[in-house]
């Protein structure tokens, strides 16, 4: 025992009787996270992880060293109010900085929610999270010794590694189905229909011209996929690329080394997935599970914590596009719409009394108490199978949405009515007041923000010049107004595109679909990825797709090509007509060329 | 999880508790929690940087980016009066992947990254590693390196002792004389405590050798190694043959001769085990075991106590930790001297570009040169077109002026004022001088495209003032004007190359068309400069 455990023992002590609280309400809920190892960190501390994303004994490379050292010279990272692991028991940082009641927020948040749901939500099942901290040490130790390793170095290491980061986001999704045929059964599989089809040729061919062309064409299609390696696309381009079978000329260091770099983005990648739900069950939970009766917060707190509570809210656009406060608004419409009071049971427990220090502790005397019993089993079920693609388009529907959007258009009046009121009050112009009749329809609320956004502008700059009064609101919420606005227009004009738009932001969309579909094995010997083309996100970025492809050569060691689209322009660098086919091409890894297909 | 039965039969969950984990260590949570379904908590660790190793290898990375970049570092940074840390831009480190977006413009193209923008851009270089760096880049051969490299630290030299230091520079015979100081004087004070009569000092100096004898010959006895003192005395091993030796020469009528050595010792030795086998109780063999080695030793008491000389055992006065003697390493500063130097530049429009950082690494390195030979330098910078200007910081003075006819001699009139009388620049105001040369050494370096419109007299006439002034050096450089394929001297150098031995001997000339050229310039001081009072 160091003497910092006599320094922070009370306010260990206390954190701890607080967790026992919260523990109890939990479990009565039917949450249940992994054990948890609260560790009490500076603010610095907490920055110092953040390269590492919080783990522990991560393997030392030079892209997490540039973000601590920008962190550093930019002095950033002053307060992280919480962070949490999924590991078993899950790591939960609490910052030495906060308060008490903001203590009892994140634990809420962190414990009750997020492991919660890493502990429960099965897209979360292949992470292993018992052993992810002694795979990290492991990895890390693998690393160093290859480093020492003078044959390697970290020239060697670095030149397998940066190409492993680069494609480390395609590491495919899901887990692997158990009775995905291999490729040797389904090119017999194919084979046999070959066979079949050119039985037929000879049969019914002999009849009928036309049928015989239509067999010829089956036959066709059949044998290109047949002359590919392999039939099936692959999306896990790490783990294919590091079979042996694909790659022979590849040191085992370096499939070891990519093995590392897979099964981290592995581990990492449901976190991703679930960011909407993970973020919106949290935040729905450090709430309610603060207001059970086996908690017993005080008043004192609840006020302290009210403004937390809202943080997210408290800019109305936010309810659309962020994961914390959008999650949230699903969760609750589930709980709205699916849950009941089933009702009630008794609970015991011991109130919580300020002592002679004025601390809040737990009293000596036990005491019952009846509450209402929620029934919450369809929130519970789809925590369990739900991830973000699944959540948002099944719940984030026409009547989600309406109720946000009422929600909003209600905050717009409000601020409508509080703005009136101030500019009354502070003698402007009457023109500038709208209020009799209030502005009711989505337009006349659009022209009314539009002739304030001018006023403001305008009041600003008399402002800076003459000394004249500042329109009472600023710039900013004037546009959130006008953003809500649209938001509910576009949602009145087409439901479904507006759905889209939002839905497309979330689970991992924006991650471009990228496959292996030759390797040309039977053929030339070069590789051929492919990208999907997602018009919602456009065509990749240009230098850095060469780069990435470059990177895929060093790992593939063949000639390989990225087909995909490209986006035509005119001499001025407009876009001119839709997205064409396009090639980026590498032969030595060092130049890479295009052409339009 | 799980969970305890009380005695009603209701089930309560297991409660958390207060448990102690030492900071960092994660082998232990496992243990006190994934287990029991307990929570525990760990209190702050304080100090540490776990980022540490990544940041280093990043620096490493980016300091891998700045070969061939010293033209510009050289250019862009005041490293000739304010040597100290060096910030270089680099192009920040790329980690591309697939993502959808544009390019900044058109269709973009490789190292797009713009330097100032990304953090971590620029590279934080120490002026030793820059020194190392250029001396790379100018290719200054080995007997020059090892010249700055000797004058640019301070000289180290072993002079006299001290009590504590790296057991590398332990000074054995020293050590061994100061235990026997100590032991003498221990011996003054409390006689009582060391072997009072001739026969016990033969006992100890018998033990003595024979513990050595036997821990060289590496022999053992039947019932193990006990009768031996302490081995406690690994320090003084190369001396152990010396003292063997001694005591087997020390009866003059009848020394052991060299070839004999191992078989006498052989002969102690099994004498000795042979005794103690016989005698199992006891551990330790008396003197008068073997007849010849009595005699030796005896003779070799008889002489030392005749000499006055104690002779300690091991055992009665080991080593202490204060009998340590190391050698004393003193630094010697460098001589106590000035010199000034004036640093003449052409500031016309055909000296921008390469020949403006030539420029720069030769003053540099002339400076550099003076700094490890002087205890003081003075900088006067004067650049010059058509006029002279006397500048105070390095940033004006490599600023390119107006382009124009170029002619110097208002400059060197100023440099001899400044040297002679001290004077102020008509020009920038700025005043500097005098340094006489009484007490200042006194230096100029010209470096010019070599286009002096001043005429060949003018040019011999001002460099003759000022050599006799007199100055110790006047280096002369042309620099990067390979335009017209001139391989010779242009106007400047042309009048210089006319002037009297005398003179010359102490003029150094010189061109440069690239970095590579700049040690060859510099190394004409070495021959040329005049030494004062020598």
């Amino acid at each position: 025992m160091s003497k910092d455990h006599f320094e922070y023992a009370r306010e260990l002590e206390l954190l701890m009787m607080w967790d026992v609280r919260m523990h109890a309400a939990g479990k009565r809920l039917g949450l249940s996270p992994y054990p948890i190892d609260y560790r009490l960190t500076t603010d610095d501390g907490v920055t110092q992880t953040l390269p590492y994303v919080g783990m522990p004994n991560d393997y030392v490379h030079w892209s997490k060293g540039k973000e601590a050292e920008a962190n550093r010279r930019q002095g950033y990272g002053g307060h992280i109010y919480e962070m949490v692991l999924n590991t078993n028991p899950s790591i939960c940082y609490l910052s030495t900085t906060n308060s008490l009641p903001m203590q009892l927020h994140v634990m809420a948040h962190a414990v009750w929610g997020h492991v919660d749901f890493f502990a429960n939500n099965k897209t979360f099942a292949g992470t292993m999270p018992e052993s992810i901290i002694a795979r990290l040490t492991q990895y890390r130790n693998k690393i160093d010794a290859l480093v020492n390793n003078p044959d390697w170095g970290w020239v060697g290491v670095e030149h397998f590694l940066d190409a492993c980061h680069a494609i480390s986001n395609h590491v495919g999704w899901g887990p692997v189905d158990p009775e995905k045929k291999s490729d040797k059964e389904l090119r017999e599989i194919l084979r046999g229909e070959v066979a079949e089809l050119r039985r037929r040729i000879l049969d019914e061919g002999e009849y009928s011209q036309s049928k015989k062309v239509q067999l010829e064409r089956q036959v066709a299609v059949i044998e290109s996929s047949l002359r590919r390696y392999p039939i099936q696309p692959a999306a896990d381009l790490l783990h294919f690329v590091m079979q042996e079978e694909n790659t022979p000329n590849l040191p085992p260091e370096a499939r070891m080394m990519m093995s590392i770099v897979h099964d981290r983005s592995r581990y990492f990648q449901p976190q991703g997935r679930t960011k909407f739900m993970n973020e919106g069950w949290a935040s729905y939970w450090q709430r309610e599970l603060l207001l059970q009766p086996e908690v017993d917060l005080p008043m004192e707190f609840r006020f302290d914590l009210a403004q937390s509570w809202h943080m997210h809210y408290q800019v109305a656009v936010n309810s659309y596009f962020d994961p914390y406060a959008m999650g949230q608004n699903i969760w609750r419409f589930i709980d709205d719409k699916y849950g009941f009071d089933d009702g009630m049971e008794t609970v015991k427990r011991k109130r919580i009394v300020k002592n002679a220090d004025g601390e809040y502790v737990e009293g000596k005397k036990v005491e019952k108490t009846e509450v209402v019993r929620r029934n919450r089993d369809k929130m519970m079920e789809i925590r369990r199978h739900y991830d973000d693609n699944r959540f948002v388009n099944e719940f984030m529907g026409e009547e989600l949405f309406e109720r946000i959007n009422l929600e909003n258009l209600e905050w717009v009046r409000r601020i409508i009515r509080i703005i009136n009121k101030t500019l009354k009050k502070n003698g402007w112009n009457r023109k500038f007041v709208f209020e009799n009749p209030a502005p009711m329809t989505l337009e006349d609320l659009m022209q009314v923000v539009q002739v304030w956004s001018q006023v403001q502008e305008t009041s600003e700059q008399y402002h800076e010049e003459l000394g004249q009064p500042l329109f009472p609101v600023p710039a900013q919420t004037l546009e959130h107004m006008g953003t809500v606005i649209q938001i509910v227009a576009a949602f009145d004009q087409n439901k479904h595109k507006a759905r889209r738009m939002i839905a497309m932001r979330t689970a991992y969309h924006s991650l471009p679909n990228i496959t292996i579909q030759d390797t040309g094995k039977l053929g030339d010997g070069s590789w051929t990825l492919k990208h999907e083309f997602d018009e919602t996100f456009g065509p990749l970025l240009q230098s850095e797709c060469r780069d990435t492809l470059m990177f895929f050569r060093r790992l593939c060691g063949m000639p390989v090509r990225l087909l995909t689209m490209e986006q035509r322009t005119d001499a001025r660098g407009r876009p001119t007509g839709p997205p064409m086919p396009f090639e980026y091409f590498t032969e030595d890894g060092e130049v890479v060329k295009e052409r339009w297909l | 999880m799980t969970k305890r039965k009380t005695k009603n039969g209701v089930e309560t969950p297991i409660r958390s508790s207060f448990t102690f984990v030492a900071p960092n260590d994660d082998s232990l949570i496992p243990i006190l929690a994934a287990g029991s379904g307990k929570s525990s908590i760990t209190p702050p660790s304080r100090g540490g940087d776990k980022t540490g190793r990544d940041r280093e290898r990043y620096k490493e990375r980016q300091k891998g980016k700045l070969k061939g970049k010293i033209g510009d570092i050289i250019g862009d940074n005041p490293i000739i009066t304010r040597p100290g840390k060096i910030n270089v831009p680099v192009p920040p480190e790329k980690e591309p992947i697939w993502r959808p977006g544009r390019d900044q413009s058109g269709k973009g193209g490789p190292g797009k990254g713009k330097p100032g923008q990304d953090a971590g851009d620029y590279v934080e270089m120490d002026f030793e590693e820059f020194l190392e760096m250029f001396f790379a880049e100018i290719g200054l051969p080995n007997m020059l390196k090892k010249m700055f490299a000797q004058t640019l630290v301070k000289t180290h030299k072993r002079r006299g002792l001290t009590n504590n230091g790296p057991k590398s520079r332990m000074d054995k015979r020293a050590t061994a004389i100061a235990r026997l100081r100590r032991a003498s004087s221990m011996k003054n004070s409390r006689p009582e405590d060391f072997v009072p009569d001739f026969a016990e000092k033969c006992q100890s100096v018998f033990e003595a050798y024979t513990f050595w004898a036997y821990s060289k010959a590496g022999a053992e006895t039947a019932n193990g190694s006990v009768m031996f003192p302490e081995p406690v005395m690994v320090l003084i091993d190369s001396e152990v043959q010396d003292y063997l030796r001694s005591v087997e020469l020390a009866d003059e009528s009848n020394p052991v001769i060299e070839a004999d050595v191992d078989d006498f010792r052989k002969d102690v030795l099994e004498t000795l085990v042979k005794y103690l086998d016989e005698n199992p109780e006891t551990t330790v063999a008396p003197y008068t075991v073997h007849a010849a080695l009595q005699r030796h030793i005896e003779s070799y008491v008889f002489v030392k106590e005749r000499d006055g000389e104690i002779i300690p055992s091991t055992l009665e006065v080991p080593f202490h930790k204060t009998d340590m003697r190391f050698s004393r390493i003193e630094e010697k500063d460098d001589p106590d001297s000035k010199a000034m130097v004036a640093l003449v530049l052409d500031r016309s429009g055909s000296m921008d570009g390469d020949p403006i950082i030539i420029a720069k690494a030769y003053f540099f390195i002339c400076v550099m040169f003076l700094k490890t030979k002087y205890k003081e330098v003075a900088i006067v910078m004067i650049s010059h077109d058509g006029q002279e200007y006397l500048w105070k910081t390095e940033e004006e003075f490599f600023k390119i002026g107006a382009s124009g006819g170029t002619v110097a001699v208002p400059a060197w009139e100023l440099v001899y004022n400044i040297a002679e009388f001290g004077a102020r620049s008509k020009t920038t105001g700025n005043s500097a001088g005098p340094y006489p040369a009484a007490t200042w050494n006194r230096y100029m370096f010209h470096a010019t495209d070599g286009d002096l419109f001043d005429g060949e007299d003018a040019i011999r006439q001002w460099f003759t003032k000022i050599i006799t002034a007199p100055f110790n050096y006047v280096g002369y450089l042309e620099c990067g004007t390979s335009w017209g394929g001139r391989s010779g001297y242009s106007l400047g150098g042309q009048a210089l190359q006319g002037l009297p031995a005398a003179v010359k001997a102490h003029l150094g000339m010189a061109k440069a068309n690239s970095l590579k050229d700049v040690p060859d310039a510099f190394k004409q001081i070495l021959d040329k400069d005049r030494q004062k009072g020598a």
